[in-house]
């Protein structure tokens, strides 16, 4: 019997992915829950086991390509008669369900269609979706490509409620009523009269005539983050404070507890968590900094999720730590530990990546001392670590070697003022100079 | 018989035996609990079926005297006395139809093998159920899963008795053995609106005493205004704000004390009906801490059906949603859905018709014109009249109309209101399109049948737009 191994769905917004890796080939044994390919979203990376034992007899996805969510990846014999078994209706289906990269992105050899091919795109792919007539004449009113919200009718129907949960959601992150189809069109008009560069990747063919180049194209994550990098800069007028801050006695704590830390918890205790805590009780002092905002009101958050961004080696996440102000030292190290470990091992689930209300950003593994941390939208703050250095500083009138660090703030002048950027930055040092709280 | 279900349904109405057959048919092994000796609840006992029943005779007893006008001429028909009404043959009819339907439930539990266990159910802890048969002996059933559809009955008022002789409630009146010279009616909302259609066609001298400023108050005001014209015309006379201090019965005579009046009017009998309350109480919900709220309903969320305790389920007219037959069957089997793991798109309920069936009757979906017009929406009116509809002349049901109110920017339906003869047919086309999230538009370009009265529906969508033809 065949079995249809379909691309999973990772989260309620997400629609596609991006199937990175197949770990088995066509003809290759494998068996349940053993891994079949691996998979990246926009909110996660993972690796997606087969869901029987069997021969795999048809890959229906390249590596590299876009997959919507249920359709059919690949078919898996569990009778063990390798290829005999290939149902034709599968084969069929698999053409529409795995686009090509070329027909997603314009090439750009057909410029003069892009412009009148992207008019069309907005009404035609709301017409591909399940949709109801007053969904489509709402959509059709503000822009908006339903392809990109989920339905929640039967067989995945967007009805009104979805779509107005959409529009809020699009309104709450500050980008408006997002409409994908219509500003694709409007970048590829603007790049076809050869001015200007769009967010995510508009073509710049123009601009590097007589430069040799190797075109790869973007992952899944590395377009979520571009995206979401170019949005946050356009929502939020970023102001960067910086302070210097005295960790000695953070260090010194540090070393001394740190093998029993590890031989009582099992884990080694790193920096970040002091940060953490920190951060915390400066939150907790300035409560506009784990604010959104919402058209002219601001919504003041109840609960601190704080969001850490895990560098990898393909990109970068950021894990959050729901309910940061009801865990103890030890729990936020723990927490903030097992997040880091399932990121790099591509485990994080959606939900571990969901909720932020505000983000620490640590770029100072490199040496680098200050930086300007671009908002997580739809945060209104991110702190930002710089590199532990010793340097002389003055102490009591004298000069001391002491271990330091700048610590910043990029916040968004719309609703934090400087005053208060100073204040949160003046409750993290105070907190980590005169550190009290027992770390084991 | 078993002791342990994966399917505990108490009251067998509407929502109770729905979610019966639907559990069982889903694959679930289900007992139905029912207390009386019927099935089928008040709907089908002494609810839709029966008041249907006699409507229908009022509405021939009505047509029986102007057979003549359409040319057909029955002998000794036009002289006095030559048409009357049979009553005991009404509730004959009445009562054999509710025992066919009665049968037809009963087949139906027995062809889905759902046991039919008959005693009072209650909760007794976590997934059990506790029966009390008529003869005092008692049972316990385990249950992994428990829908409570326990329904509704007649409401009273404390400073009124209902004595079920002279002052009567509408299980009462059901079983009347005359047609009353006169009836009082308390409460003109949809029983006491059905009941004055019907007892003033049969000839009974109707008067409605309603307190809010409308009849049918939870219509749309224009259809209250349509149906109280109509009623006037088959002997009913209506009251509104106005309050009744007093009903009592006196010398086989029953006394009408209207606040603000001298002397209390007299009829010869009454029908209390203010409206139909939960039955919630006794029924063990406090063995596993479920709360009912100060009317009595059971809170629930509606997009499970799940009450505050694990594995129970309240659907129907225990619950704070419209008390429809309909409304309650569409929530019994969306429960049994949840309890099998099935994904459902929560119910909306303004896409729930409601209906009366009065004559004319009326039927409507989502919000009343008052409504909108209070919280200041942007909306237009598409109104068509049934006497511009050649098929109403011949069918000779012109009165009413219906009604369209749109949004004036996307032209979503927000509400519909039908008064006409056959109006709760006419509304499932509102059902389907409402629920589909139709616009006026594709309404509007829909192909109606000509010569019908579903015809309207379409003028009316026309006149929506602003363009109606036929008038």
């Amino acid at each position: 019997m065949a079995t249809n191994v379909l691309m999973p769905q990772m989260g309620e917004s997400i629609n596609e992915g991006t199937l990175t890796k197949w770990h088995k080939k066509v003809g290759d044994k494998i068996q349940r829950e053993e891994i079949l390919f691996e998979i990246s979203t926009d909110k996660v990376d993972t690796e997606i086991p087969s869901p029987v034992s069997g021969t795999l007899v048809q890959l229906l996805a390249a590596e590299g390509s876009v997959v919507a969510v249920n359709s059919v990846v690949a078919i898996v014999d569990e009778s063990g008669a390798a290829t005999s078994a290939t149902p034709a209706p599968v084969a069929q289906a698999a053409p529409a369900a795995v686009p090509t990269p070329a027909a997603a992105a314009p090439a750009p050899a057909a410029k003069e269609s892009v412009a009148a091919a992207a008019e069309s795109i907005a009404e035609d792919s709301n017409r591909a979706v399940k949709s109801s007539p007053l969904v489509r004449k709402m959509a059709a009113e503000h822009n908006i490509d339903l392809s990109k919200v989920s339905g929640s009718g039967e067989h995945g129907r967007i009805n009104k409620q979805d779509l107005v949960s959409y529009m809020e959601a699009a309104k709450g992150t500050g980008s408006g009523l997002v409409a994908s189809a219509a500003q694709a069109a409007f970048s590829a008009v603007k790049t076809a009269s050869g001015s200007a560069v769009d967010s995510t990747g508009g073509q710049i063919s123009g601009l590097l005539d007589g430069v040799r180049v190797e075109r790869v194209p973007m992952t899944q994550m590395r377009k979520k983050i571009a995206e979401h990098m170019v949005m946050s800069k356009r929502t939020s007028p970023h102001v960067t404070s910086v302070i210097e801050v005295d960790l000695q006695k953070v260090v010194d704590l540090r070393a001394k507890f740190k093998d029993k830390f590890e031989s009582l918890h099992g884990f080694k205790l790193s920096f970040m968590p002091f940060f953490m805590h920190a951060a915390l009780e400066a939150i907790k002092a300035v409560p506009i900094v784990n604010a959104s905002v919402d058209g002219d009101t601001i919504i003041y958050k109840k609960d601190v999720n704080l969001g850490i961004a895990v560098a990898l080696d393909w990109g970068l996440i950021v894990p959050v730590i729901k309910n940061s102000t009801e865990r103890s030292f030890v729990g936020l190290a723990r927490e903030l530990e097992s997040l880091a470990g399932k990121a790099r091992n591509k485990k994080l689930a959606p939900d571990d990546v969901k909720g932020g209300t505000f983000s620490i950003s640590n770029f100072g593994g490199f040496g680098t001392i200050i930086g300007q941390p671009i908002i997580n939208q739809p945060q209104v703050a991110i702190m930002g670590i710089g590199a532990m250095v010793k340097k002389p500083v003055v102490v009591n009138d004298a000069i001391a070697i002491r271990t330091t660090c700048h610590v910043v703030l990029s916040f968004d002048h719309r609703v934090i003022d400087g005053s208060d950027s100073g204040k949160f930055l003046s409750t993290v040092k105070n907190t980590l100079e005169n550190w009290s709280l027992p770390v084991v | 018989m078993s002791t342990s279900y994966d399917l505990v349904v108490i009251g067998s109405g509407p929502a109770g035996y729905v979610a019966a057959i639907h559990g069982a048919q889903s694959g679930l092994k289900t007992a139905l609990i029912e207390k009386k000796d019927w099935l089928g609840g008040t709907c089908l006992n002494v609810g839709c079926i029966p008041t249907k029943a006699m409507l229908h005779s009022a509405s021939m007893f009505d047509k029986a005297s102007k057979l003549a006008s359409y040319g057909v001429k029955i002998a000794g028909a036009d002289k006095p006395g030559g048409i009357t009404l049979d009553f005991p043959q009404v509730n004959k009819r009445k009562d054999e139809i509710v025992k066919h339907v009665n049968g037809g439930v009963a087949f139906l539990m027995k062809k889905n093998k759902v046991d039919v266990i008959r005693g009072m159910g209650r909760l007794a802890g976590a997934n059990t159920v506790e029966v009390t048969a008529a003869d005092g002996s008692k049972s316990k059933i385990q249950a992994k899963n428990i829908i409570l559809a326990t329904g509704s009955k007649v409401r009273e008022l404390p400073h009124i008795k209902i004595d079920g002789k002279d002052i009567l409630s509408s299980d009462h009146i059901l079983y009347i053995d005359k047609v009353p010279e006169s009836l009082a009616i308390l409460g003109g909302g949809v029983v006491g609106s059905e009941f004055a259609s019907c007892f003033g066609r049969f000839g009974s001298k109707v008067a409605i005493f309603e307190m809010s400023e409308q009849l049918v108050p939870t219509e749309d005001f224009e259809t209250a205004a349509e149906l109280a014209k109509a009623l006037k015309k088959q002997n009913v006379e209506i009251f509104t704000s106005v309050k009744v201090k007093s009903i009592t019965a006196k010398g086989g005579k029953v006394e009408v004390q209207v606040e603000g009046e001298t002397a209390p009017r007299v009829f010869e009998k009454a029908l209390i009906s203010v409206g139909r309350a939960p039955v919630t109480e006794d029924i063990g919900l406090e063995t596993v801490g479920i709360k009912a709220d100060a009317r009595g309903f059971i809170p629930v969320d509606l997009k499970t059906y799940k009450t505050s305790a694990a594995n129970v389920y309240a659907v129907g007219d225990i619950i704070p949603t419209p008390q429809l037959a309909h409304t309650a069957s569409a929530e019994a089997m969306f429960a049994v859905d949840v309890i099998c793991g099935k994904k459902r798109t929560p119910i909306n309920y303004l896409t729930n018709p409601g209906a009366i069936y009065t004559y004319p009757e009326v039927a409507s979906i989502g919000h009343r014109e008052q409504d909108l017009k209070k919280e200041g929406r942007e909306y237009s009116v598409g109104k068509f009249p049934f006497s511009a509809i050649a098929k109403a002349r011949i069918e000779d049901a012109s009165d009413g109309f219906v009604k369209i109110l749109t949004d004036k920017k996307y032209g979503e339906i927000l509400g519909v209101h039908i008064v006409h003869a056959k109006a709760t047919e006419l509304i499932a086309e509102f059902s389907l399109g409402n629920n589909l999230e139709m616009t006026i538009d594709e309404l509007a370009h829909t192909i109606h049948p000509h010569p019908t009265i579903s015809e309207t529906i379409l003028e009316a969508a026309h006149a929506a737009k602003g363009h109606a033809i036929h008038i």
